[in-house]
C-alpha cells in the first residue's frame, strides 16, 4: 500500500513537472510585444511600480530573457518557494489574491456537493430499481437534460425567471446593498440569498452525470449473484435494496466522489462569473482574459495539482473501501 | 376475443405437423439477425435515442438546409428608410443689427456696436476709433451709415501745405481752400460744393469725405445674390412704406405685412424681407426664399403647421412650434435607419439582433458552424485517439508506459485557463475570425484525444489476450493489419457511444467560449456568441428572442447526441437489460 502511494505520489509530480513546462511554452507564445505594452500600461496606474520596474520583475520571475528551458527552471525554482509574482490585473501577489477568494469558491462547491450527493444518489437508485419504469424514463430524461443545458444559458434563465421577472433575487454580487447595516446573523442570510442561484445551477449541472453514474453501477449490482442470493434466502426486497445492492453500489460511487473532493477549491469559472461571486473562479477569469500571466501561470498549477490529487484519493479509496482490491 | 381464440386454439393439423418436422433451429423457424441488425432493432426499440434521433435529424435539417433555403444572407443588415419627424430649422426674432456693405469690410466691428449706442442716445454722429460716423435713418430701425474716408495727405513743409492724393485732383484753389481753414485750425472746409474733414495737426494732415459705407437693420432680406443697391433700396422702400423700389434699372414690387415683405420682380419672387432669421438645423441645410417667407407667413398668422409645395413638386407638410421667441420648424424626412431588436414578425420570424440580422437565419448559420466544429474536433480527437490508443494496447511495455504517461500529462491540462489565455494569444496577435476557427478546432481535439485513448487502449488490452489474435498471429498477419483489421473495428461500438456522447460535449464547450468571447467572433454567427448579447441586461430582459431561442437550439441539439449515445450504448451493450 506504502510502496503503491509512493509510486502515485512520484509519478503526479513527474506529470505535474510536464503540465507546468507545457503551460509555461504557451505563456512564452505569447509576443514580446505584448509584455511590454502590459508593463507600460500597469506603470500607469496610480501608486504602480515603473515600466523598468515591471519588465525587470516580469523578466525575473519568468525568464522571458533567458531561453524556453532556462526560463523555466528559474520561475520553477521561484515557484517552489511560493513566489508567483504580482497580479498584473489585480496589482497585489497572486497568492494574496488567491487566499482573499479561494473561501467562497470553497462554501459555494462544498453546499452544491452535498446537495448534488442528497438528490443523485437516492434518485439514480430509484432509477435502477425501475429501470424502463416511468420513474427510470423521467430521471434519466432529467439527468441529460441535466448534462446538456449550457451553464451560461441555465444561469441566465434563472436571472431571468427569478431576479427580472420575480424579482425576488439580486441579478449579482454576493451580498446587497446594504450588507453593512445587517446584524451578523442578517448578514450571513443575505449571503445565502445570493447564493442560492449560483448553487441552484451547479446542482442542476452536475447533478445528472452523478445521477446517471449511481444508476449505472446500481444496475450492475443488480444483475450479480449475490443479490439473486439474498432474493432467494427470502430477504424483504428493502433489506435487499437498501443493505445488500447499495452498500456495494457505494464502492464506485465513494472512490468517484472522494476523486472530486479537491475539485471543490477549483472554483466554478463560469457560474462565479455569470453571478459575480468573488470566488477564485471568477477572480482568475477576470485576470485571465485581461492576459494577466502570472495569475494563468498560478491558477493552471494550481488546477493540475487538484487534478493529480483527486486522482491519487480515488485510487487510495479504491483499495480503502474494496477489500477484495489488492495492490500488486 | 374472437382473435384471441383462434390463437389459442388448436393449430390446423397440417401446420402442426409441418413444425414438428423442422429442427429447432431451423433457418425457416427462427429468424437469424446479424449482430449489427440486432443492434439496430434494440435502437430503433429505444423511445429516447429516437427522439434524439429525430432532433437530430431537424437540426440538421434545420443547419444545413435551413441556411440554403432561406432567403436571407449570414450577414445580411437590414435597414429601412423611415419618416422620422426631425427638427428642420428654427426661425429666431431678429435682435441685432444686420448690415449691408458698398463694399467688403468698410463697416468694421467697432462702427457696427458703437451703431447702437448711438442709435439708442438719438445721436446722427458719432466716433467709433478714428473714425467719425453719421447715421440716417431710414425708418423701420434701418440706418444708412456714412463715414468719413481718407481722400488725400498733406504735409506741412516749410510753412507751406502740399496735398497729395489719388482720388482728388490737386489744384491751387483747393490748396488755397485748406490752407485757409487749417490756419484758422477749422475741422472742415468747403470746396467745389462738398465738404471736407481735415483730422491731424502740426505738420500732417489727412482729408477726408464722408461716404456712403452701408446699411444697418434689424430687417433681415434673405435672396440669392442681392446687390448692396437693392437691399439699400429695398429698406428704404421699406422704411417709407412704399410697395415698389428701382434698384440695378429695374423696377420690384413688395408685398408688405407689417415687418414682413415679399419682393417680386414681376411675378417672380426674388427676396423677402423679415425680422426674423431662418438657420436650417442641421449644416447644409438648403431653405428656399419661397419657405422663408412662407415660413415668415406662418409665424404672422400664428399657424401651427403649414403645407408648401416643393421643385420637385412634392407637397411637404411642415410643423411650427414655439419656444419663446424660438420657432422651430419640424417636417418628416427620411433617415436609414438600422432596424436592430424587431419584434418577431412574417418576414423576421425570430426578429433581428442588435446588428439588425435576422435572427433565425443566425440561427441556422451558427447551427452549421457548432455541428461542423463538433464533427471535425471529434473525427481528429478519434484519429489521434485511436493511433495512439492502439499503439499502446498493442505493444504494451514501455510504448504503453510513454503513451499513457502523455496521455496522462495532457489529461492533467486544465482546459479552461488555456482555452482563455490562447484566446488572449490570439487578439493580440489580432488572428482573423476564420483562422481562429480552424485554430479553435485543433485546440479541442488537441485537449480531447486523451479519453479516447484510454477507452481504445483499455479495451485492446483485454482483446489482445483473446483467440482470435492468436489466430492472426498464427496466421501470419501483419501487426498493423492485425490492429487496425482485427483489434480496432471491436473496439467500434465503445467508439461510436463516447464519440457521440463527446459530439455534445464539444458544441458545449464552443459555445461557452463563443459566448465568453474567445470562440467564434463576429461576424461568424454561433449558436453561444447570438446568446453573448445577454451581457448587456437591457436585451436580456426585453429582447428574449435574441437569447432564448439559442440556448435552447444549444440544450436539445446535445440533449439530441445524448439521448443517441445512451440508446447506441444500450444497444451494443444488452448486459444492462435484467
Amino acid at each position: 500500500m506504502r510502496k503503491f502511494v509512493v509510486r502515485r505520489v512520484l509519478l503526479s509530480v513527474f506529470i505535474l513537472f510536464f503540465v507546468a513546462l507545457i503551460m509555461y511554452t504557451i505563456m512564452r507564445c505569447i509576443p514580446s510585444s505584448f509584455t511590454e505594452a502590459k508593463a507600460r500600461q500597469l506603470s500607469q496606474l496610480p501608486g504602480a511600480k515603473s515600466y523598468e520596474e515591471w519588465l525587470a520583475q516580469l523578466n525575473a520571475l519568468y525568464g522571458l530573457d533567458k531561453s524556453i528551458i532556462g526560463g523555466f527552471f528559474s520561475w520553477l525554482g521561484d515557484a517552489l518557494r511560493g513566489n508567483f509574482g504580482d497580479s498584473w490585473y489585480w496589482n497585489k501577489p497572486v497568492l494574496e489574491e488567491f487566499r482573499n477568494t479561494i473561501w467562497y469558491s470553497f462554501v459555494l462547491g462544498a453546499i452544491a456537493f452535498v446537495l448534488e450527493i442528497v438528490i443523485a444518489i437516492p434518485l439514480g437508485i430509484l432509477a435502477a430499481r425501475k429501470q424502463y419504469g416511468m420513474a427510470d424514463y423521467v430521471i434519466t430524461v432529467v439527468a441529460l437534460i441535466g448534462i446538456s443545458l449550457p451553464t451560461f444559458f441555465f444561469a441566465t434563465l434563472l436571472k431571468y425567471a427569478f431576479s427580472i421577472q420575480l424579482n425576488w433575487l439580486d441579478l449579482y454580487g454576493l451580498v446587497g446593498r446594504f450588507y453593512d447595516q445587517l446584524s451578523p446573523f442578517g448578514k450571513i442570510l443575505d449571503m445565502g440569498k445570493h447564493m442560492i442561484m449560483p448553487i441552484a445551477t451547479l446542482v442542476i449541472i452536475n447533478v445528472g452525470g452523478l445521477m446517471r453514474y449511481t444508476r449505472t453501477n446500481m444496475l450492475e449490482v443488480l444483475n450479480a449473484d449475490y443479490i439473486r442470493t439474498a432474493r432467494a434466502k427470502g430477504l424483504p426486497e428493502n433489506v435487499v435494496i437498501n443493505k445488500h445492492a447499495f452498500r456495494n453500489t457505494l464502492i464506485p460511487i465513494v472512490t468517484l466522489l472522494g476523486g472530486t473532493l479537491p475539485s471543490l477549491f477549483s472554483g466554478a469559472m463560469i457560474t462565479e462569473t455569470l453571478f459575480q461571486i468573488p470566488g477564485i473562479g471568477y477572480v482568475s477569469y477576470q485576470a485571465m482574459i485581461n492576459g494577466d500571466i502570472p495569475f494563468y501561470m498560478f491558477y493552471s498549477c494550481f488546477l493540475a495539482i487538484l487534478t493529480l490529487v483527486g486522482m491519487l484519493i480515488a485510487d487510495i479509496l479504491y483499495a480503502v473501501v474494496d477489500p477484495r482490491v489488492r495492490f500488486d | 376475443m374472437s382473435t384471441e381464440e383462434k390463437k389459442v386454439g388448436a393449430p390446423e393439423p397440417a401446420e402442426n405437423k409441418s413444425v414438428e418436422q423442422m429442427a429447432l433451429d431451423d433457418e425457416r423457424r427462427v429468424k437469424v439477425l446479424s449482430p449489427g441488425a440486432l443492434v439496430a432493432k434494440r435502437f430503433f426499440r429505444n423511445r429516447l435515442a429516437m427522439v434524439g434521433l429525430i432532433i437530430l435529424i431537424a437540426m440538421f435539417l434545420f443547419s444545413f438546409v435551413g441556411g440554403w433555403v432561406n432567403p436571407y444572407r449570414e450577414n445580411q443588415i437590414f435597414e429601412d428608410y423611415s419618416a422620422v419627424v426631425k427638427d428642420f430649422a428654427g426661425a429666431t426674432e431678429n435682435t441685432e443689427y444686420r448690415f449691408a456693405e458698398v463694399t467688403s469690410g468698410a463697416i468694421p466691428s467697432g462702427a457696427r456696436t458703437s451703431l447702437i449706442l448711438a442709435v439708442n442716445n438719438g445721436e446722427s454722429t458719432y466716433t467709433a476709433g478714428d473714425n467719425t460716423y453719421s447715421i440716417e435713418d431710414l425708418g423701420l430701425d434701418s440706418w444708412l451709415i456714412s463715414g468719413t474716408a481718407a481722400v488725400a495727405k498733406v504735409d506741412k513743409l516749410a510753412g507751406k501745405y502740399i496735398i497729395s492724393s489719388d482720388s482728388l485732383e490737386v489744384t491751387d484753389a483747393l490748396t488755397a481752400a485748406f490752407t485757409k481753414a487749417a490756419d484758422a485750425g477749422e475741422t472742415s472746409f468747403e470746396f467745389g460744393g462738398e465738404t471736407y474733414i481735415i483730422t491731424g495737426s502740426n505738420r500732417s494732415f489727412t482729408i477726408s469725405t464722408m461716404q456712403e459705407l452701408g446699411v444697418g437693420s434689424k430687417l433681415i432680406i434673405e435672396g440669392d445674390n442681392l446687390s448692396y443697391e437693392f437691399r439699400k433700396a429695398a429698406l428704404t422702400a421699406m422704411g417709407e412704406g412704399k410697395t415698389s423700389f428701382k434698384a440695378d434699372g429695374k423696377t420690384y414690387t413688395m408685398e408688405v405685412e407689417d415687418l414682413n415683405a415679399a419682393v417680386f420682380d414681376g411675378s417672380d419672387e426674388v427676396a423677402a424681407i423679415s425680422n426674423y432669421s431662418i438657420q436650417g438645423i442641421e449644416n447644409g441645410t438648403v431653405i428656399s426664399a419661397e419657405l422663408k417667407a412662407r415660413i415668415i407667413e406662418a409665424i404672422g398668422e400664428g399657424e401651427t403647421s403649414f403645407v408648401l409645395t416643393d421643385a420637385e413638386g412634392n407637397e411637404i407638410e411642415y410643423e411650427l412650434t414655439r419656444e419663446n421667441n424660438r420657432y422651430t420648424i419640424r417636417t418628416e424626412s427620411s433617415t436609414k435607419l438600422i432596424q436592430t431588436y424587431l419584434a418577431p414578425s412574417t418576414s423576421h420570424w425570430l426578429g433581428t439582433d442588435g446588428y439588425g440580422m435576422d435572427i433565425l437565419t443566425r440561427l441556422m448559420y451558427g447551427g452549421r458552424i457548432s455541428l461542423i466544429i463538433g464533427f471535425v474536433v471529434v473525427i481528429l480527437e478519434t484519429i489521434i485517439g485511436v493511433v495512439l490508443g492502439g499503439l499502446a494496447g498493442y505493444f504494451g511495455k514501455w510504448v504503453d508506459m510513454v503513451i499513457m504517461r502523455i496521455v496522462d500529462i495532457f489529461y492533467c491540462i486544465p482546459t479552461w485557463p488555456i482555452l482563455i489565455i490562447l484566446g488572449s494569444i490570439m487578439d493580440s496577435y489580432q488572428i482573423g475570425p476564420k483562422v481562429r476557427i480552424y485554430f479553435m478546432m485543433i485546440v479541442l481535439a488537441v485537449l480531447g484525444w486523451p479519453s479516447i485513448t484510454r477507452l481504445v487502449r483499455g479495451q485492446i488490452l483485454s482483446l489482445r489476450e483473446q483467440e482470435f489474435m492468436t489466430a492472426t498471429e498464427a496466421t501470419g498477419l501483419t501487426v498493423s493489419r492485425r490492429i487496425f483489421r482485427h483489434l480496432v473495428p471491436n473496439v467500434i461500438p465503445q467508439l461510436i457511444v463516447q464519440c457521440t456522447m463527446s459530439l455534445g460535449g464539444i458544441i458545449l464547450t464552443e459555445s461557452t467560449m463563443s459566448f465568453l468571447g474567445i470562440g467564434v467572433k463576429f461576424p461568424y454567427a454561433s449558436w453561444g456568441n447570438i446568446i453573448s448579447s445577454v451581457s448587456n441586461v437591457f436585451v436580456m430582459t426585453n429582447y428574449w428572442y435574441c437569447w432564448i431561442p439559442a440556448g435552447f437550439l444549444i440544450l436539445i441539439t446535445v440533449l439530441g447526441f445524448n439521448f443517441v449515445g445512451d440508446g447506441l450504448r444500450d444497444a451494443f451493450d444488452p448486459k444492462m437489460k435484467r
